[in-house]
């Protein structure tokens, strides 16, 4: 997960990050923890939206609600996408 | 009736002693498949996660009766796996393993012909989420609380936009009757034409979603079908509109490197088949609710 965070903003134009995974054989508290892990060891800059559904959910929810990193969350699939705009919005007012 | 797999399906898990096949095993246990057995050569005679292991897929159909089988056995030797299933006699194969080389596919394919049609196996995947059919019987690797039982086919060769589409149906109150991944891979057993004829003939499903991607013939084979041979409604989804010609995107058959292939060009065939397409994946559950 780090190196894909590392990948995704070596491009400046990035100005929010969207992770969201809907886990079959994939895990979500793998991804919850690569995650906490990746923004806890990068200086990551944007908005980073989560969104987790699938095997181990409850699980990933959680490692997320308990992690010290700064991250919003969403449930579907449309409010991932909706929150993950609204983040850079929010961004670029906040620094104009 | 369901039409791959249901409650009385004997499963023998091929591979059963690794960490991935350990895990999926007690999840289709818990969610109510018949699984009987499980192969790990070498390991016959012992037990793993409370089922009976055996050397070989015939010796576990000799002793359990086992009718199917899932494979969780590494690209190396997946393809001999199949082919093991095959000899076995079993009637249906689930193949979960990702980056099993094309060529061997080839052989799989061509050695499961020499075998007469009445008796040939039906593989699926291989690279896939697997099949369920809610509240009867999971062979494959989704995770089983997302599906309520009901009337929507689904047939995908993503595994996450087959959940994504079940468990928006399932937020409309709208159920699945079986999802069947049929895997990524250009070169798989079943195709989505496969699925549609069973669909066709399934009691319990009255529209059938199809959830394609860029690469190969399989969506405009299927929508040729839809149109000449079915009365039930069908439905689609394409991905990757947005995908760059000759790039791999992810699955090994996602690449668009013929006429035909592309995302916009399979919706084309779509429509000009009369079948609706879907345009955004989070529209998947109020499209179809619009449906039934």
């Amino acid at each position: 997960m780090a190196k894909a965070f590392r990948l995704v903003l070596s491009d400046d134009r990035v100005e929010a990050i969207l992770v969201n995974v809907f886990a079959g054989i994939n895990r979500c508290d793998w991804v919850a923890e690569g995650v906490v892990k990746a923004m806890t060891e990068l200086e990551v800059g944007v908005p980073v939206v989560v969104r987790l559904a699938g095997t181990n959910v409850e699980e990933g929810r959680r490692i997320l609600a308990e992690s010290d990193v700064e991250l919003t969350t969403a449930e579907t699939l449309a409010e991932a996408g909706a929150r993950a705009v609204a983040s850079v919005s929010r961004e670029a007012l906040r620094e104009g | 009736m369901s039409i791959v797999i249901d409650e009385t399906t004997k499963v023998v898990v091929q591979g059963i002693t690794g960490r991935m096949a350990t895990f999926h095993t007690e999840e289709m246990v818990e969610y109510g498949t018949n699984v009987v057995a499980g192969t790990s050569p070498g390991k016959g005679e012992t037990e793993h996660a409370g089922l009976p292991v055996f050397d070989t897929v015939k010796n576990a159909v000799t002793e359990t009766g086992a009718e199917a089988s899932i494979v969780f056995v590494p690209p190396p030797f997946a393809a001999d796996a199949i082919m093991e299933a095959v000899d076995a006699g079993l009637r249906t194969c689930v193949c979960i393993t990702d980056g099993i080389p094309a060529q061997d596919m080839m052989k799989v394919k061509r050695y499961m012909r020499t075998k007469r049609v009445e008796r040939r196996m039906q593989l699926i995947g291989p690279n896939c989420a697997g099949v369920i059919s809610p509240d009867r019987a999971l062979l494959g690797i989704m995770p089983g609380h997302i599906y309520t039982s009901g009337p929507v086919g689904i047939i995908s060769r993503s595994g996450t936009l087959g959940y994504e589409a079940a468990s928006q149906l399932k937020e409309e109150g709208i159920g699945v009757s079986t999802s069947i991944g049929i895997g990524g891979d250009p070169i798989n057993g079943s195709s989505f034409k496969d699925h549609l004829q069973a669909f066709e003939q399934d009691p319990d499903t009255s529209i059938v979603l199809l959830i394609g991607e860029i690469g190969g013939p399989q969506e405009a084979e299927a929508a040729e079908f839809a149109r000449d041979h079915m009365h039930k409604k069908v439905v689609a989804y394409i991905a990757g509109l947005s995908a760059p010609k000759g790039r791999t995107m992810g699955h090994a058959g996602a690449i668009v490197t013929g006429s035909g292939e592309s995302a916009a060009e399979k919706i084309e065939i779509m429509r000009e088949c009369r079948i609706p397409v879907i345009e955004r994946p989070s529209d998947f559950g109020a499209a179809i609710a619009k449906m039934i």
